[in-house]
């Protein structure tokens, strides 16, 4: 008798012990669910503002750049044609038509440099041609000011990797140019890209002074770690070689099938 | 009802009709092998429906879970509606259980299976209340 009530109580607290751990599982459950959201969604808030930011910076390069050209090429240019034409005032007529013929070839060039500055000025064109393109229009506009060779390879056939990466990628390019620009004292970079199924790869090497990256992470090294974190962003991994007297390599692996979950691939509607 | 909450995530008609055609087979069944027919409570059926009604609020749980959007618990009135159904069916299968056999053998045992029968039923009460509560919370914020 008293084992049927033992029996008949200890069910019955199994019974409603059951469904009680089970709500307050789902409740424990739905709090790391909303945890979850709250995190992906301050993820989604930063890699916005990290890209509105890259896209900035991208502009203040392209200005800056384009600032430099008018200075440095077309301002001298069109120095060099006012002097040209005030000179040919004087001269006789056989010099006056080789002043002004000089002078018409120092305009078409004047104007034909202005053709490349008013693309690489226009941030929308860079991203809608894609980031081959956008990176064959810098290299080409580099090595036409002669400061620096630059040879772009490309492996593999090219795809498009959504703007926003697209972005990010060509704004690392940006930066780690002008590191090489600003402190390698380097003469060539070689820019490979290669495009495979699994695997993007974007690779800048320079051979110039190189330095000891141990000694970087305590420094300066705000722009190398920039690049890192933006790249980790996309779910990209930053791989950097250097050593005194040797060069930098600095290499950008992403696997474009694997998706950020903050990341649509898309530009914000901020600035573009 | 719970063709309503499931189908707020996904369609849930086949499982429902599935569950529905089940319990219907099963009235069937009881109603021809029972000598009394009609006029005799059908354990059977009655305990098919608790089952099919604690896998439909398990169901629901799963959807609720898997769904990608986030709903506070705690004033969400379907979830109490499911908890209170779920508490009450489960725990009724242990009355179901022990009903015929303890109401035959020893019938004053017959009080204890009325008082967890009360005390399901005040939960199952209590759960729904709470629900409408939560209901007209959220009605009368729009």
């Amino acid at each position: 008798m008293d084992n049927i009530k033992q029996i008949i109580i200890l069910s019955t607290c199994i019974f409603l012990l059951a469904p009680l751990a089970l709500v307050i599982y789902i409740n424990i459950y739905n709090r790391r669910k909303k945890k979850h959201i709250d995190e992906k969604a301050h993820l989604k808030n930063v890699f916005q503002q990290e890209l509105l930011k890259t896209q900035i910076e991208v502009q203040e390069e392209t200005l800056g750049n384009v600032g430099r050209e008018i200075h440095d090429n077309i301002t001298q240019v069109l120095s060099f044609v006012k002097l040209n034409l005030a000179l040919a005032a004087n001269a006789d007529p056989a010099d006056q038509q080789k002043k002004i013929n000089e002078s018409r070839e120092l305009i078409a060039r004047a104007i034909n440099d202005l053709r490349h500055l008013s693309k690489s000025l226009n941030f929308e064109h860079i991203m809608q041609h894609g980031l081959l393109n956008a990176l064959n229009a810098e290299a080409d506009r580099i090595n036409n000011s002669g400061i620096i060779q630059i040879n772009l390879r490309v492996d593999g056939d090219s795809y498009s990797l959504g703007a926003q990466r697209e972005l990010v990628f060509f704004r690392i390019f940006q930066e780690s140019l002008n590191n090489t620009l600003k402190h390698a004292g380097a003469s060539r970079i070689n820019i490979t890209l290669q495009y495979s199924e699994q695997l993007f790869n974007l690779t800048l090497e320079d051979d110039g002074m190189g330095f000891s990256p141990d000694e970087m992470a305590g420094n300066a090294g705000s722009g190398l770690k920039n690049m890192q974190n933006r790249a980790a962003m996309l779910g990209a991994v930053t791989s950097l070689y250097s050593s005194p007297g040797k060069g930098c390599s600095i290499r950008v692996t992403l696997n474009p099938n694997k998706k950020q979950l903050y990341a649509d691939g898309n530009l914000p509607n901020s600035i573009s | 009802m719970f063709y309503n909450l499931i189908g707020k995530y996904l369609t849930g008609k086949f499982i429902i009709v599935t569950g529905l055609v089940i319990l219907f087979l099963l009235y069937i069944i009881e109603l021809f092998t029972n000598v009394s027919g009609i006029f005799n409570f059908n354990s059977t059926t009655y305990a098919g429906m608790s089952v099919l009604f604690v896998i439909y609020s398990l169901y629901y749980y799963y959807v609720l879970l898997k769904s990608e959007a986030y709903a506070e618990l705690k004033f969400l009135p379907e979830f109490w509606w499911v908890t209170g159904t779920l508490f009450f069916f489960f725990g009724t299968t242990t009355v179901n259980l022990f009903y015929t056999q303890l109401s035959k053998s020893y019938p004053d045992n017959k009080l204890y299976l009325v008082y967890i029968s009360d005390i399901l039923i005040v939960i199952l009460y209590g759960c729904w209340s709470y629900s409408f509560i939560c209901k007209r919370w959220i009605t009368s914020n729009k």
